[in-house]
Formats: structure tokens, C-alpha cells, sequence
């Protein structure tokens, strides 16, 4: 009878050993995919923020209040520095406009336009950084800056286009 | 009896055994089915991602239509959103047309953007629609053929119907279209759509005085929706500006969504405006080309600012907005023509 029981109980403690070993392996499983899939989150998340660095990079270099026009020709990637003033000032000193639709375009950047050449020169013409962001994804597109003011048919210089976006 | 307790502790071994597994089965079944619904919102997210950034794509770089595949999933418009099942995209100031919803049967979303200049260009309309929803073209002889063929996009399911003339009854057969679009087309008198199509999912559009080769055309649309109790389309009014405005009215899913997407676009023309107005007030400054950028410029583009301050009311006084547009456009190409920077 004792060495009965002894068998029911070691096949008891048998089985609990292999599920202690089961759930053991079942934990690492669940630990190493956690671990795997926060790496290809973070890395997703990076994606996802230069993507959202494009779309701003997209828009700021389509918007019409800002592409310059001569003589009814639309320059691809060429800014009217007037109206890149203009939009710096307007940004500056409408609150409305800025933490409205403009807020609503850029999401948390900094969009600057810096002149290379003939003579540097920087305009920040949107700011709204994320404070403690994970990411700063920044973004270039080479432009050309079209000055009206040299009449006449103006002149051109070169410049890049710098979006820093923030997640 | 000894035997018995033996067998008994065998017993309630098998037992613990089975509940354990049990546990294990269920815990497996749960990850599955967890795994399947983080999947389905991936595949959801994604979809709306592409399709928002498309939208913004096409809000500041025209271009033509195009089919975007959508994997079997309705797509609810309203005039701020779109949605996919339980998530949404907020559309913000972006300016899109739609039918109320693409189903997702179509299995492919039509989208297409036109640029919208009053008198400079200010952003791109966005349309959206299926291949299940059906537009109807109903206009007198061949008045409107330049507006059909030249103007409205292939990719849509578009046809031109005749008018029978008993009864004036619209000429077309049931293809089953989940929405269809009737689009009536200059000045005429009230026509009939077949007993199959007397639903709510029908809706007319109708431009009685619009000529598409114009530069800035305007005038009245109105929107006939049906009414169940009454059984009758029943019309209300608004107002066109500029040809991507008129084809809006023939995407959009209401009078509602289309004032509310008209309401953005005149938002949108008074960020630009401003934007404009303080470009003059530099160049005024800057005394190049002093016979120009002065008191009269400043004034149209304050009054231009001034009508677009509240986009809900654009339908107010908009012939004096359209007044005012022709006077910059003259004022431009005049400056132009003087070799001097231009206003835009």
C-alpha cells in the first residue's frame, strides 16, 4: 500500500515538474517575443516619424502662399523670399493662424529655410518642438530661392529646406 | 479499500492533469485570438495611414485620379473624418468630397484632386469615391459633352443618360450601385429617375447656369434628397465657385458635407490671403515699383480678408468676393506686365 501511494505521488510530483518546466519555457517564449516586439515597435515608431517628416516636408514645399511664381511659372521647390518673410511674421504675430491651421499642417517641427549661397542666411519660419520628444527626425530638400525684388525677373539663390520633427 | 485509495489518488491525478490542460488550451486560444484582432487593427491603422497620407499628398500637389486598393473594408466620410471600423483620421483643413461611405464590396477607393485658384492658387479639393457608386450625367443635346468628357475623370463610374420623352423619364438600367448620383446640367425642366431608383440611396445635384470654360464660374447648385415619408426629392440651395467647387457638389454625399467642405476651403483662402496681405505690405516698404502696393492693394486683399473671416458665412455677399478676386487678377497681370514683383 505504501509503496502504492509512493507511486501516485512521485507520478504527482512528475507532473508537476513538467509543467513547471512547460510554463517555464512558455515564460522565456513570452519574454523574448516581448522584447522583439518592442525593438520592432521602437524601430516602427522611427518609420513612423520620418514618414510624418515627408508629409511635412510635402506640404511646406507645395504651400502656395510661399511658392514663388513668375510670370504665371511655378518653380518646383522655390520659395519667394517675400513671402517667406511674410509667412514668418504673419506665424510670429498671429496666434490664431499658428496654433490653428499651421499647427494643424506641421504637427510639432521646426521648419527653417537656411540660404547656402550667395551669403548664409536662416529663416525660422515654424518652431513647435515636443518637449521630451523620442525621436527628432530631421529631413532636407534643396531649394531655390527666388528674390523679386531684383527687377527686373528677379534673382535666384540656394538654400535647403530643414524639418526637424518631433515624436 | 487500500486499492481503492490508490486508485482514487491515480483518479485525481488524471483530473489535475486535465484541468491543467485545459487551462493551457485556453491560454493558447486566447493569444490566438488576441494575435488575430492586433492584426485586423494593424492592417486598419495601416489602411488609414496610407490613405490620410494620399490625402495629404494630393492637398498640395495635384494630380490625377487614381485607384487605391482598400482590402475589404467600408469607408465612412464625413466632412472631418474619415473612418475605418472603429478608427478614425481627422481631415482638419484638408478639403475632400466623398459619398458618405465606399463600400467594401468595391475593394477600391477612386481618388483624384484639383487645384483651386480664387484668383491664386489656395489648396487642392480632394474626391473620393467607389466604383459602386454610379453618376448619372443628364444635361440637354451635347451642351455639357466639353464638362463630361474633358473635365470629369474616366476612373469614375460615370454615364451620360438621355431624357425619354414621355414623362421625361431618365434612360438607364440597375447595375445595383449601393449610391447613385444624378447630375443634372444647365437649365431645364424636372425629370424622372425609373421606379427602381425612387430610394434614398438616389440623390440628384443640379447646376442650372455654369459654363465650365469660364474662369472663376459661380452661381446657385442645388441637392435633391429623398424623403421617405413623402416620397419626393426634395431641394436646397447653395452656391458654386470655380469648377473644382461644381465637381465637389457632384462627389459630395450631402448639401451638409459639401457646405462644411466649402467652409474649409474658405478658411484655407483666408491663410493664404493674410499671407498675401503682408507680402504687399513688404514690398510696399521696400519701394521697388513704388506705383504699385499701395493703399488699393492693401484694401482688396483686406477685403478679401475681411469676407473670408468667418468661412461659414462664405455664401454671403459672394459676388462682391468674386468682384474683388477679378480686380486682383487685373491688378496682378497689370504689375506684371510692368516687369515688377507680383502680388502672388
Amino acid at each position: 500500500m505504501r509503496r502504492k501511494r509512493k507511486r501516485a505521488q512521485i507520478q504527482t510530483l512528475e507532473t508537476v515538474a513538467v509543467l513547471f518546466v512547460f510554463f517555464l519555457l512558455i515564460s522565456l517564449s513570452l519574454i523574448f517575443y516581448m522584447s522583439f516586439s518592442k525593438g520592432r515597435e521602437a524601430g516602427k515608431m522611427a518609420e513612423l516619424s520620418h514618414e510624418q517628416a515627408v508629409q511635412v516636408a510635402q506640404v511646406i514645399s507645395n504651400l502656395p502662399e510661399i511658392r514663388a511664381t513668375q510670370q504665371a511659372i511655378r518653380g518646383v521647390n522655390t520659395f519667394d523670399l517675400k513671402q517667406l518673410e511674410a509667412l514668418e511674421l504673419v506665424l510670429e504675430s498671429d496666434l490664431e493662424l499658428s496654433k490653428g491651421i499651421y499647427q494643424e499642417r506641421f504637427g510639432t517641427s521646426t521648419i527653417t529655410v537656411r540660404q547656402i549661397f550667395p551669403s548664409p542666411k536662416n529663416w525660422t519660419i515654424y518652431d513647435n518642438p515636443e518637449p521630451g520628444a523620442k525621436f527628432e527626425t530631421p529631413f532636407f530638400i534643396p531649394v531655390a530661392l527666388y528674390n523679386p525684388l531684383d527687377i527686373p525677373g528677379g534673382n535666384y539663390s540656394f538654400g535647403i529646406l530643414e524639418i526637424v520633427f518631433y515624436s | 479499500m487500500k486499492n481503492q485509495k490508490a486508485a482514487i489518488e491515480l483518479q485525481i491525478n488524471w483530473i489535475f492533469v486535465m484541468i491543467i490542460g485545459g487551462i493551457i488550451l485556453f491560454f493558447f486560444i486566447g493569444v490566438v485570438a488576441k494575435q488575430r484582432g492586433v492584426s485586423e487593427q494593424r492592417l486598419v491603422n495601416e489602411l488609414i495611414r496610407d490613405i490620410d497620407q494620399y490625402i495629404s499628398g494630393a492637398s498640395v500637389a495635384p494630380r490625377g485620379a487614381a485607384s487605391l486598393p482598400v482590402p475589404g473594408y467600408d469607408i465612412q466620410f464625413t466632412c472631418d473624418h474619415l473612418q475605418i471600423k472603429n478608427q478614425r483620421s481627422l481631415l482638419e483643413s484638408r478639403v475632400v468630397f466623398a459619398p458618405d461611405y465606399v463600400d467594401k464590396e468595391d475593394r477600391q477607393l477612386i481618388v483624384w484632386a484639383l487645384p483651386w485658384e480664387i484668383p491664386y492658387d489656395v489648396t487642392n479639393f480632394l474626391y473620393a469615391t467607389g466604383p459602386g457608386v454610379r453618376y448619372v450625367f443628364v444635361y440637354e443635346d451635347d451642351k455639357y459633352d466639353d464638362f463630361y468628357y474633358n473635365f470629369v475623370t474616366d476612373k469614375i463610374n460615370k454615364i451620360k443618360v438621355p431624357i425619354k420623352d414621355a414623362g421625361r423619364v431618365l434612360d438607364f438600367v440597375d447595375e445595383g450601385s449601393y449610391r447613385t448620383r444624378i447630375v443634372m446640367l444647365g437649365q431645364m425642366e424636372p425629370v424622372q429617375v425609373p421606379a427602381f431608383a425612387k430610394n434614398k440611396d438616389t440623390s440628384f445635384v443640379w447646376i442650372p447656369f455654369f459654363d465650365p470654360r469660364e474662369k472663376l464660374p459661380a452661381g446657385e447648385v442645388y441637392f435633391l434628397q429623398y424623403n421617405p415619408t413623402t416620397e419626393e426629392f426634395e431641394p436646397a440651395e447653395s452656391k458654386f465657385v470655380g469648377v473644382p467647387s461644381v465637381i465637389g457638389a457632384v462627389f459630395s454625399s450631402s448639401l451638409e458635407n459639401y457646405n462644411c467642405a466649402m467652409a474649409k476651403a474658405f478658411k484655407n483662402l483666408h491663410t493664404v490671403n493674410t499671407v498675401f496681405a503682408k507680402k504687399v505690405e513688404l514690398l510696399g516698404a521696400s519701394q521697388v515699383c513704388p506705383a504699385f502696393y499701395g493703399e488699393y492693394d492693401r484694401n482688396l486683399l483686406a477685403e478679401i480678408s475681411a469676407y473670408t473671416e468667418y468661412p461659414g458665412n462664405w455664401q454671403l455677399d459672394l459676388e462682391d468676393l468674386l468682384s474683388k478676386v477679378a480686380s486682383l487678377r487685373q491688378r496682378n497681370f497689370l504689375i506684371e506686365s510692368q516687369s515688377c514683383p507680383l502680388i502672388y
